[in-house]
């Protein structure tokens, strides 16, 4: 076990952790907004893929590509809720996940409606020579990764905190009525998360279609690690869903490496068994009884 | 008594009368095999749905994982009748005794989990089955699945023809039917339903609830193993492709589409859903000469659109026509009140 | 008692509803092969049988369908799409030939959706409809699972997947099993003085039976497996297995999975600077595969069919048949077959053969194939039934390597 493996590890961890954490604030934004766990999130990243490479495939550069991507997926999360989510928001929890599980086969179908089931490929943003670190190797869009994940942080963190819109997002989750007295339009908050997870959503499957290629079903997969992660973070709080995803990502990573490839995703999910026995709210959530 | 239990459950045994006579009509005028296949397939897995819908609908607990039980009684019947001299009967019940145990082992850490949480963990469970199955390749056959799985006999008639095979599977399906509305009627049934309704009143009246819902989990995870036994013996193939998330998901799906609040929802909603594929097909096929994409359209459009606009599921439409009739009805009331 | 009354008859005629769609469903024909033996149909059904297929005893038979059981949509669809237009020009092809001694014959497709259960329902559909011989699956999987169904319904079964030809006699496969295809491989090793190979494959039906043919192919020879990996058919990253494999310093990296995997595998290859060769299994010899890998496809080598590259090939009898079905393919749909519209053609034109010779029942075409077939040279390669039914011969297999994004031939 040289050193040079371990910090391979470490780098794929952290690349495929990141993914799993930009899924993850989406579902942590939708769930603490509106408390529903939404099925479809990962179809968010699949749309935003899959426009931004047919804005690309009609001549548009790829600085004017990715906004138009976000902002038609935004488009599409804020369709869905009004239309959709609105209407069933008093059913049982039950009912909830079955209408957003119907919503992401919704979303695959249309997705291969329009764009066929080949996959597609996205170049890769900064075209640049792999990095070498103490002896591994690390890609450009690996790098680019993370500082788009670390960008987001900082902006969601000043958006939360520092704006109005932000803190209004905040007090519905916290106190729905008590943020209607105060003249905050609930109903609205939720249709902006929706429309936020969204976007995030669609940056998560903008930044992993070069590594990865964009297929319309690639929403199932990296929407339920998503899942995972914020579950093993926390699923108060956006950091706590950061964290969750890059330790899942290193634990994949580790275990893949060192232990076997074929049971990896065993050990993932046995892992989350064990946090939600022991730790049902993350290893960094508060314990504000609340949610759980 | 039985008024009274007529009032509170529903009539008991007309709609069982018509179920049984449906059943025994359907083969004198079905004629194309394709549709016997798939109204075996429906017997096969309204075992798994009726169970699920004692589960989710009655006691309110959500599983997305009963794939991953079905699996188990479909792999030790394969496993035990294609590498032993194991009779399959007794390999069924065998696999219904292990499920039985694992999922009681799984559910006790498992129940004490609520709402969204509780159905990760049985997604998670459901993905570790899956995992496990795929690799142990020396016992399950790994991704190529196990092959040449024979058919069953029952006292000399041969399985392998369909019709028999769809009398039996009906047959079993009548008799979990019949099981579970004992359950639903019984004090356990009002147990869960007082779980389902509020967990801590319930526990405050003295009644450790954790232990009733354990029950419930696993006994339909051993509906689930007979599920999956039967389909291993129907199809003579088994591989892992079949018994991952996608299927838990559809099992749920049918369980709330048909209605969760009634057992009968369960074969409902189970036909309903196997039917809604076909005609999809037939419609887009035929008549709009557009092929497979569309279907996962209409298909997730119809779940959400029931979910919102019949929450109580299909089997609500039945009971509604009871209620268009409130005038007569109230009368049949106070003559059997002797009023 | 009215009310109880009108909810009888609503149920009475959701029943009669029901009921009547559900023969009305599906063509009420009866295939003496394929109906519940014991079925108590005592009238006659309720829609006049007005299909024209002939029942395969008649012999007055104008019309004969061939079944086809493949993935049009779904996951496996990348490789079934090939299939689906093959079947579609063949039809075309007959269509414009006009009747062979007076039989026409008519392809039926079903997509399974790549769904295993939705496959067994989708035989019994073809069934119904009273096919002779039946042409499937896209994936191994789910080959296995219709085989027995096929099997007992006594109907010729020409396979476009990897499958047991034990299982009967009816049992014919197209495609070159993974002991063909890996002694492409291993006479391409042995050329180039390989014996350090790492094997990392695919967890799926496809993927994991390559390595035990190669192991059993490699016995006596100096060739060794140095390491072995697998992931997930459906994971996005490799780089983990990669550099485990990158400690036992192979001299060659083979890979045995279907795209998107294989080609992800392959741009982790390159990403971690491996600088020795990687050969791909037949499952990335598609369009798919040059996308994903046209930012560097250096040294990669991909085993596919001399389709691919039938214009470098000296002249010969089979260049010219490829490269007649490869501008026909072309010219259609404007795009490049490759080893999976191959099998497909390659089962088509067989049964075609042997309706040519007078066979229009199951059992004859059967028959026919098993003995007077003889040496059948398909587009997949040469066929040879009297010696396997399992496999066809490596001679229509070449190993590619990938220029200007597009198959090269090796030499």
């Amino acid at each position: 076990m040289d050193f040079a493996q371990v910090v391979q590890y470490l780098i794929s961890g952290l690349t495929v952790g990141s993914i799993y954490a930009l899924l993850a604030i989406g579902f942590v934004t939708i769930y603490n907004t509106t408390g529903i766990l939404n099925f479809a999130q990962g179809e968010f990243a699949m749309i935003g893929a899959m426009s931004c490479i047919s804005f690309i495939g009609w001549g548009f550069p790829m600085y004017a590509a990715i906004p138009s991507a976000i902002l038609v997926t935004s488009f599409v999360g804020l369709f869905l809720e009004r239309t959709l989510i609105k209407r069933a928001r008093r059913s049982t929890p039950v009912h909830m996940v079955v209408i957003t599980i119907g919503l992401s086969i919704l979303l695959k179908g249309i997705g291969m409606i329009i764009w066929g089931t080949y996959p597609k490929s996205l170049s890769p943003i900064i075209h640049a020579a792999p990095i070498e670190i103490f002896g591994a190797v690390m890609t450009s869009q690996s790098l680019f990764i993370f500082i788009v994940l670390i960008m987001l942080l900082i902006l969601l963190y000043l958006f939360f905190d520092k704006t109005y819109l932000g803190s209004a997002l905040r007090a519905s989750e916290t106190n729905p009525r008590a943020a209607n007295l105060m003249g905050i339009n609930t109903q609205s908050m939720s249709a902006l998360s929706f429309s936020l997870a969204a976007a995030l959503g669609a940056i998560s499957g903008i930044i992993i279609a070069p590594m990865t290629d964009a297929t319309y079903e690639m929403g199932l997969m990296i929407g339920l690690k998503g899942f995972v992660a914020m579950v093993i973070g926390g699923m108060n709080n956006i950091s706590g869903a950061v964290m969750g995803g890059l330790l899942l990502g290193v634990l994949e990573a580790f275990s893949n490496g060192f232990l076997s490839s074929t049971y990896s995703d065993a050990i993932s999910f046995s892992v989350l068994l064990l946090v939600l026995f022991l730790r049902p709210m993350g290893l960094f959530g508060k314990t504000s009884g609340a949610r759980v | 008594m039985s008024k009274l239990e007529a009032k509170l459950y529903g009539p008991r045994w007309k709609p069982f009368i018509g179920f049984i006579a449906l059943i025994l009509a359907l083969p004198f005028f079905v004629h194309a095999p394709h549709i016997f296949t798939i109204l075996i397939l429906i017997g096969i897995y309204s075992i798994t749905t009726v169970g699920l819908n004692l589960l989710a609908g009655y006691a309110g607990q959500v599983s997305l994982g009963h794939a991953a039980f079905f699996a188990i009684g479909a792999y030790v019947s394969g496993m035990a009748t294609t590498k032993s001299a194991i009779s399959p009967w007794a390999a069924l019940l065998l696999a219904m005794a292990i499920t039985f145990a694992v999922a009681w082992l799984i559910g006790i850490p498992i129940l004490k989990l609520k709402g969204h949480f509780l159905a990760l963990a049985t997604l998670g469970f459901n993905i570790i089955v899956y995992i496990l199955i795929s690799g142990l390749t020396d016992y399950t056959g790994g991704a190529l699945g196990l092959n040449n799985i024979p058919a069953l006999s029952l006292f000399g008639l041969d399985l392998s023809d369909p019709l028999h095979f769809y009398y039996v599977i009906w047959a079993l399906a009548a008799l979990v039917i019949l099981f579970s509305t004992n359950i639903v009627r019984s004090p356990i049934g009002r147990l869960l339903r007082s779980i389902h309704d509020s967990e801590i009143a319930t526990e405050t009246l003295g009644v450790n609830a954790a232990k009733y819902k354990v029950y419930i989990f696993a006994l339909s995870a051993s509906f689930a193993s007979l599920s999956g036994s039967m389909y291993a013996h129907f199809i003579h193939f088994i591989a892992p492709p079949t018994v991952n998330t996608s299927f838990s998901i559809l099992l749920l799906i049918m369980v709330m589409v048909g209605g969760s609040h009634s057992i009968w929802g369960a074969p409902l909603g189970t036909a309903i859903i196997m039917f809604l594929q076909e005609v999809i097909r037939n419609v887009s096929h035929s008549y709009l000469k557009i092929s497979g994409p569309v279907e996962i359209v209409v298909y997730g459009f119809v779940i959400v659109l029931v979910m919102m606009f019949l929450p109580q599921g299909t089997i609500s439409l039945f009971s509604r026509l009871d209620a268009a009739f409130p005038r007569i009805r109230n009368k049949t009331l106070k003559q059997e009140t002797g009023g | 008692m009215k009310a109880a009354k009108r909810k009888w008859l609503a149920m009475g005629m959701a029943v009669a509803v029901l009921i009547a769609a559900l023969t009305a469903c599906g063509p009420s024909k009866n295939n003496s092969s394929s109906s519940p033996s014991s079925s108590p149909s005592t009238s006659a059904s309720t829609e006049a049988s007005n299909s024209p297929s002939a029942s395969p005893e008649s012999t007055e038979s104008k019309e004969i369908k061939i079944g086809l059981v493949l993935a049009e949509t779904g996951p496996a669809s990348t490789l079934g799409l090939s299939e689906v237009q093959t079947q579609k020009l063949f039809q075309k092809q007959l269509d414009a030939q006009g009747p062979i001694n007076g039989t026409k014959i008519k392809l039926v497709l079903q997509d399974y959706e790549t769904d295993d259960t939705k496959a067994v329902i989708a035989v019994d559909r073809l069934l119904s409809e009273g096919v002779v011989a039946v042409v499937g699956a896209t994936q191994v999987s789910t080959t296995a699972a219709i085989l027995p169904k096929v099997v007992d319904a006594k109907l010729p079964f020409l396979t476009v997947a990897p499958a047991n030809s034990k299982a009967s006699d009816n049992v014919f496969v197209m495609t070159p099993s993974s002991s063909t295809v890996g002694s492409v491989v291993l006479e391409w090793l042995q050329k180039h003085n390989i014996t350090k190979v790492a094997w990392i494959n695919a967890k799926d039906a496809f993927g994991v039976e390559g390595k035990p043919a190669f192991e059993e192919l490699i016995k006596g020879t100096d060739i060794q497996i140095v390491a072995h990996e697998e992931f997930d058919a459906t994971a996005t990253d490799m780089t983990v297995q990669l550099t485990k494999i990158k400690k036992a310093k192979p001299e060659v990296v083979i890979v045995w999975s279907r795209t998107p995997g294989a080609g992800v595998v392959a741009r982790n290859f390159k990403t971690l600077g491996f600088d020795i060769p990687m050969i791909q299994s037949t499952a990335a010899a598609n369009k798919g595969f040059l996308e994903q890998v046209k930012d560097d496809n250096k040294n990669i080598f991909v085993v596919g069919s001399k389709l691919s590259v039938a214009d470098k090939l000296p002249d010969s009898d089979q260049k010219s048949r490829l490269i007649a079905f490869r501008d026909a393919f072309k010219a259609e749909f404007n795009a490049e077959p490759d080893l999976f519209a191959a099998h497909t053609n390659d089962a088509l034109s067989m049964i075609v053969d042997a309706v040519k010779a007078g066979n229009t029942t199951s059992e004859t075409i059967s028959n026919y194939l098993r003995t007077s077939l003889g040496q059948y040279p398909g587009i997949t390669g040469t066929f040879d039934f009297a010696e396997s039914r399992g496999t066809a011969k490596a001679d229509g297999l070449v190993v590619m390597g990938i220029e200007n994004d597009a198959w090269t031939y090796n030499e």
